[in-house]
Formats: C-alpha cells, sequence, structure tokens
C-alpha cells in the first residue's frame, strides 16, 4: 500500500480514483482513455481523511472473524463467495464467514434469527426491517453513525436520506447502495430503426407499442409484446399520467385515500385494459416471474418493460458481453407526466445493512459498514474480484470476460458515495436513466396504517380490471367497499 | 414367569438402547418443536429476546379475523376437494392396470402414471403454468387454433381453484394406484377361480371380490388423505398469484404469511395449533365412521 504522503498528492492533483486506487492494496492510477465514463471529481478532503483513518483501524482486527448474511453481496455462486471472503480478508485483514443463500432469503433470515444463530451482520429490506425495529431485535446506530467520519460525511451518504430510515429519531442500519427506481426501459434501436419517437404522452406510447409490434423491428418476422410487467407496481409511470402512486395518501381532513382504489384510478385502468384487450400487455404478465420477462426483452421478444433503473446498464452491458457487435441499446423513460407536468416514479425501498442485538462483534460489524462505504468496499461490490471479475495493467482497470457477465455488480452496482468514480465506467445507458431517478422518483407512503393484506386486495381488483374481467368502474367501486369495510380507507 | 417392569427392562435393554436414538430424534425434531409451537401459541413472540405471554389473545385475534375464516373455507373446499375428487381415480387405475396383460406395457403404464409424483411441486407447477399460459402455452395455442377464446388458467378464480384440486390428483395418482395395485396381487386367486367356477363375469369378480377386498386399503389411504388435509401447502404456495390468492390460500400458507412473512409467530403458531387440533378431531370422526381398525 502506497504511504499517506503520496496518497495526499494523488488527492490534491484533483483526481479522487488516484486515491481509490491505493486502498485496494495496490498502487493503481487510472487511465481516462481506458475508462471515459470515469470523470475524474474532487473528492471531499474530510472523507478521504475519514477513509484512511478507518483502513489504519481495521488493521486492530486483524484476524478477527465476521459472521454475514446477505442477499446480494458476494459472488454470484457459490464458488465465488469463496472468492469474495477471500478478497474482502485481503482488503480487510478481517475473515468473512459469507452466509449467502440462493433463495427463500427472508425465510432463512427469520429462521436463523429464531433459531438463534448469532450474525453480526445482516441484509435485508426496509419492510423487514420495520418488523424487526418494532421488536427491538436491532443495535441502535444513531450515535454510531453522526460520530463517523465516512457514514456521517453528507457527501458518503446525503443527510436527507438517512430520514428514510429513521424511528422516533433512532437509526437502526446503514443504506446497501443507493437504491433506483422502477422505470419504463424500451429499446431504443428498435425506435432508431422505425424512426421513431420516444414517447412521452399515452398516446404517443400506444402509437409506440402498435408501431413496434407491427413493424418488425427485430427483423425476424415476429410481432414483439408492447410492455411486459410482473407486479401492480410496474404500472406505476402510467398511473403517473393522473398523478396517482402507490400507497396511502392522507387527504386535507385527514381521511386515509389509497390512490390505485380511487375513483382517480378508473381512467389508467381503462387505458391499461385497453392496452390489454389489443394484445399490447403480455397476458401473462399476472403469473410470471421478472427472470422471464428479462429473458423475452434480451430476446426480441419484448419491446418495453418497467423494471430498475441499473437494470438499463445490465441488460447493455449483458448484451454487449454476450455479442460485442449486438444492436441492442435499451434506454430508461420517464414515465407520463400528468397535467400539472409532474412524473411520479416509485423510488426503490431502502435495503439495508444491521447489527443484530445478539451480534458477537458488534464494533467490527459498524466498522465493516463503514468499510462498505468507502473506496475498496465499494470496489469489492460493485467491480467484484481482482484478478477474477477484474484486472489492473499498468493502473488501467478492465473487466475479465467473467467481470463482464457480471456487470460490475457484486452487491452494490449503485453506491450513495459521491466520491467514488467507477474505474471501468458505468454501464452505458446507466447514467441516464439514474438522472431520471434523481429527477422523478420517490417513495410511495405506506406508513402505520398500512396492513400486509392491503396489497394484495388491491392486486387482484387491479390485475382483473386490466384483464378485462371486470370493468374499471365496477372494479374500482368493489374495492372500495371491499378496503371500507375493513377499514383500510375512511 | 412375571419378570415385572424392572425384568423386563433388564431382559430386553438391548432393544431399549436401540430403540433410543429414534426416541431422541423424535423428541428434538417432532415433539419439542411442537410443545414450543403451543408455548409460542400463547405469547407474543419476537425474533430475538424476551417474549411476553398474552392468554389466548392470539387464538381470538385468529378467530375475530375474516381472513382466517376465508382460508378455512378455502381449505376445506381444496382439501375436501382432494380427498373426495381423488379418491377413486387411483382406483380406477389401480383396476386397468391389474388387467393389463402385457407385462411389458403394464410396467411401462405403471411408471407412467407413477413419474408425476416423483417431480417437486416447484417442477409440477413450472410445467402446468407454461402448458396453461395464456400466451404460447400448449393448451391455449390449441384452442386458438380452432378459433377459441384463450383461458386464463390461473387467474380465473373458477379455474385456478379446480386446478389446486385436479392437479395434486393427478401427480398423486400414480402413486395411490401402486398402492392399490399391490394390495390387489395380494388378493388370492382361489376366491377368483371360486368365482368364475360359480359363472361370475369379469365385472362381477372386481365388484364383488376386488373392491371389498380393497377396503382395508381405501380406508388407510382415506385417513393418510385426511390427515394431510389441512396442511396441504406446497401447490398454493407456488402457483397462488394476486388474482387468485383470495381463493386458494389455504390455512398452511396463511400461517406460513403471518409467521415468515409479517413476522406474527405467536399469531401463526396459534393457527398451527388449531390446525392441529383440527386434524385430530377429523381424524377421530374419519376412524369412529369408517371403523377403520375394527376391520377383520
Amino acid at each position: 500500500m502506497t504511504s499517506p504522503l503520496s496518497r495526499r498528492l494523488l488527492v490534491q492533483r484533483g483526481s479522487v480514483l488516484g486515491a481509490a486506487a491505493t486502498l485496494g492494496g495496490q498502487r493503481f492510477t487510472f487511465a481516462q482513455d481506458a475508462s471515459p465514463a470515469a470523470t475524474a471529481v474532487e473528492a471531499d478532503a474530510d472523507f478521504l481523511a475519514a477513509q484512511d483513518a478507518l483502513v489504519e483501524s481495521l488493521k486492530e482486527f486483524a484476524g478477527s472473524k465476521i459472521k454475514m448474511l446477505s442477499a446480494v453481496a458476494g459472488g454470484k455462486d457459490p464458488e465465488e463467495d469463496v472468492l469474495f471472503a477471500q478478497e474482502f480478508q485481503r482488503l480487510t485483514g478481517v475473515e468473512l464467514e459469507l452466509v449467502h443463500p440462493t433463495a427463500e432469503y427472508n425465510q432463512k433470515l427469520q429462521a436463523d434469527l429464531t433459531a438463534g444463530v448469532e450474525y453480526d451482520l445482516i441484509y435485508t429490506n426496509k419492510s423487514t426491517m420495520d418488523l424487526f425495529v418494532e421488536q427491538e431485535i436491532l443495535t441502535d446506530l444513531t450515535d454510531q453513525i453522526s460520530a463517523s467520519g465516512v457514514l456521517g460525511n453528507p457527501t458518503v451518504i446525503p443527510a436527507e436520506e438517512w430520514e428514510m430510515i429513521t424511528y422516533d429519531g433512532r437509526i437502526y442500519s446503514v443504506f446497501n447502495k443507493f437504491e433506483g427506481s422502477r422505470m419504463i426501459t424500451m429499446r431504443q434501436d428498435w425506435l432508431d430503426k422505425l424512426g421513431l419517437e420516444t414517447p412521452r404522452t399515452l398516446e404517443e406510447f400506444y402509437d409506440t407499442m402498435v408501431a413496434l409490434r407491427d413493424g418488425d423491428p427485430a427483423g425476424d418476422g415476429g410481432q414483439p409484446i408492447g410492455f411486459s410487467a410482473t407486479g401492480t407496481y410496474d404500472f406505476q409511470p402510467f398511473f403517473s399520467a393522473w398523478g396517482l402512486r402507490n400507497g396511502y395518501r392522507y387527504t386535507d381532513d385527514g381521511s386515509k385515500v389509497i390512490d390505485y382504489a380511487s375513483d382517480e384510478a378508473i381512467p389508467v385502468y381503462e387505458y391499461l385494459a385497453k392496452l390489454f384487450a389489443e394484445g399490447l400487455i403480455d397476458p401473462n404478465f399476472a403469473t410470471q416471474d421478472m427472470a422471464a420477462v428479462r429473458n423475452q426483452f434480451m430476446t426480441d421478444k419484448l419491446s418495453s418493460l418497467c423494471y430498475w433503473d441499473t437494470w438499463v446498464g445490465l441488460f447493455n452491458a449483458q448484451m454487449l458481453a454476450a455479442d460485442p457487435a449486438t444492436e441492442f441499446v435499451a434506454v430508461g423513460v420517464a414515465g407520463i407526466a400528468d397535467e400539472n407536468d409532474n412524473i411520479t416514479i416509485t423510488r426503490g425501498q431502502p435495503s439495508v445493512w444491521m447489527i443484530p442485538i445478539n451480534a458477537p462483534n458488534p464494533d467490527l460489524a459498524f466498522k465493516i459498514l463503514e468499510w462498505w462505504h468507502t473506496f475498496p468496499g465499494i470496489t469489492l461490490t460493485s467491480l467484484g474480484i481482482l484478478d477474477h471479475d477484474y484486472t489492473v495493467t499498468d493502473g488501467v482497470y478492465a473487466l475479465t470476460e467473467v467481470g463482464k457477465q457480471h456487470a460490475m455488480d457484486h452487491g452494490q452496482p449503485t453506491p450513495y458515495n459521491t466520491n467514488w468514480v467507477n474505474p471501468i465506467g458505468e454501464n452505458p445507458g446507466l447514467k441516464e436513466a439514474q438522472a431520471i431517478t434523481k429527477q422523478y422518483a420517490s417513495l410511495d407512503y405506506y406508513g402505520p396504517d398500512w396492513d400486509a393484506t392491503i396489497k394484495p386486495l388491491v392486486d387482484a381488483a387491479i390485475i382483473q380490471m386490466i384483464l378485462g374481467d371486470v370493468a374499471p368502474a365496477d372494479g374500482v367501486a368493489a374495492l372500495q367497499e371491499d378496503l371500507r369495510s375493513q377499514g383500510f380507507i375512511d | 414367569m412375571n419378570l415385572g417392569m424392572s425384568g423386563n427392562m433388564r431382559r430386553y435393554a438391548w432393544l431399549y438402547v436401540m430403540i433410543l436414538p429414534i426416541i431422541v430424534y423424535l423428541g428434538l425434531f417432532v415433539y419439542y418443536p411442537l410443545v414450543q409451537g403451543v408455548i409460542s401459541s400463547f405469547q407474543e413472540t419476537k425474533l430475538l429476546g424476551a417474549t411476553s405471554w398474552v392468554g389466548t389473545e392470539n387464538y381470538r385475534t385468529a378467530i375475530d379475523t375474516p381472513q382466517f375464516w376465508q382460508v378455512v373455507r378455502n381449505t376445506l373446499l381444496i382439501g375436501g376437494g382432494i380427498i373426495l375428487l381423488g379418491f377413486f381415480p387411483p382406483i380406477m387405475v389401480a383396476l386397468a392396470l391389474n388387467e393389463v396383460m402385457n407385462i411389458a406395457f403394464k410396467k411401462i403404464a405403471q411408471t407412467t402414471v407413477y413419474i408425476p409424483h416423483l417431480f417437486s411441486w416447484v417442477v409440477i407447477a413450472g410445467m402446468w403454468m407454461y402448458i396453461l399460459a395464456p400466451s404460447g402455452g400448449l393448451v391455449n395455442e390449441f384452442i386458438k387454433s380452432v378459433g377459441g377464446e384463450p383461458i386464463r388458467f390461473f387467474t380465473s378464480i373458477g379455474w385456478a381453484r379446480s386446478l389446486m384440486i385436479g392437479l395434486p390428483i393427478w401427480r398423486d395418482m400414480g402413486y395411490y394406484a401402486i398402492i392399490y395395485l399391490a394390495a390387489i396381487t395380494s388378493i388370492s386367486p382361489s376366491l377368483y377361480e371360486a368365482a368364475r367356477v360359480d359363472g361370475a363375469s369379469r365385472f362381477q369378480q372386481t365388484w364383488q371380490i376386488t373392491l371389498p377386498m380393497l377396503k382395508p386399503t381405501m380406508l388407510v389411504v382415506f385417513m393418510l388423505n385426511t390427515l394431510g388435509m389441512l396442511r396441504i401447502f406446497d401447490q398454493i404456495f407456488i402457483m397462488r398469484n394476486p388474482v387468485s390468492k383470495r381463493y386458494v390460500d389455504v390455512l398452511m400458507t396463511y400461517v406460513y404469511d403471518l409467521g415468515i412473512t409479517q413476522g406474527k409467530i405467536g399469531l401463526a403458531s396459534a393457527i398451527s395449533v388449531m390446525v392441529l387440533g383440527a386434524t385430530l378431531v377429523m381424524t377421530a370422526i374419519v376412524w369412529t365412521v369408517t371403523g377403520f381398525g375394527k376391520e377383520e
């Protein structure tokens, strides 16, 4: 590792990339021409100092062990999990016992906690965290976060973001990554081929889907489906046209309203039912999983879907990895504006790391949470494992074939830390998609009144209306009656 | 000679030692969790840390929840449907297989009807969801090719519930048919010889000899199915979707949702205890009504 002096020199030259590289355990410099998307930014000096101090302090824990239950961070298969743990130890000096279930994560998480398995770190989403906070099984991290030079630095995690995971002024978790939004993702190459503009209104979306279906954009004589989905939340960009969103809304007089079950949503269902009746929405949407939809999109059978912004880049990266000469270009499209020109798309609920109250090494666990947001931590959880997912030759970073397949996602493909710049460059299309997220996406509000039984009721009604089994006006009336009878709306 | 209890213990000491592992196994993995489940049903249970006693509150909460009664109704409809509609098909298959004279064809037919039982529900559900898919599914493509309207099997409420009944019957038909076939082959040939001497037709032999002799096996199968009726889970969990959920969710999927998804372990335990109690009651009723265990 280079000395702190050389690190300071690099920072003084204005390149945070150099500083990032030094913490990876080797002396790297980054060639801008090799990574055109990576641009040098001024790193926050306080952050860099805190990062140095953190890396130094981790030496005290060399040889210690940490046990982590993860749904996302790690390798892409059990063999790569082993390499991930080895790389983690190389970078931190701490031995990692990584438990990385391949399926039924929440079941594993709750079963292990109930059985008394002791983890230092557990990963979960906000809804599960709500439950854990209610059950008082998490370590309060509020004071440690505010005292942390890394996590308490707003260039690492903006101060207002913490509000999403604050409970009565207390914080029990640390973000895993910047959560994107679900947005319509389209085949830009098909739009270009048929001379179509990016649709911005409901009418334009309809016309575009028809044109793509009938225009044989893939050149194989097929008729790609216009839009596919796996859940009712995938239709949010269309609800946006009427300024509606998922979850609860409280009126001025304090009444509880669920937009999706309101009279204002009837035109949305009429529009979607029309799309479905004309074969523009995938007939399998109510029963299929996302893997099937992704597969359709990547095999020329689908023109558009609603999915995470990160996947705009991942689609492009994976198609390029499979065939460097591919014409495939996915692009993120903002939803449809309402009459006030506002677009409402849904940002993902926070995914977080927490320290259970029975963690054997809570102090070390918190240091790892800080380290997660430093350059070496981000490098590991995005690019992956040195000499496996990526290589560094004469200071130039390059993805290996394995790394291309993994598309720079080992748990944290979109870090919060604004000081870090990806030395490879972002996946194609990701930056533009994230710009849409930053401009238009916000969290749905559920709040304490939201009951787990509401979503199945709303989902079932919405699907039946889209399928044409129930007329939208009747469907919404029945849904309102159902929700009102159970006290879920006023 | 009366050795007394201690004498018996000494005499059969090795047998007791040999049975010890299974007693330990049952104690650890069956009875201990069972007792813990009953205890949890009277507690507000946390995933970690202290729990508190809440008396019968979990039971009262369950009974007062409309969703509970909806899943009870679904369970009785689906579970009852599987038992009643699934009772005769395996017998008919077994009788049909018994009539096959060509040994090779018989073995192939036996294997063919048995194979679905070997597949997990994940495989079966995936296969049928593919076959019945509205777009690209074998059945609907055929319907469309003859000018019909595609059927949305899994999102049509009536069809969804019927599939939850029909697919388990199809999957397990071969398994139960093999049981019945084994019972048929153990019927004494002399009974059939005597019937033939008396001029009985093939149908009369089946009606008067085979079916009566199958009664004990039928009772065992019926009892096993009754024991499992309230515990159906796999096919529902895998094949339900937002539209059908309300109409196909059963007690065990409800318990899963409460316990695993929502973390309401006390409430989930209370419902599980009620399921256990109801299963015992139903089994006792079936036992009494059918005279199970009393047949000669």
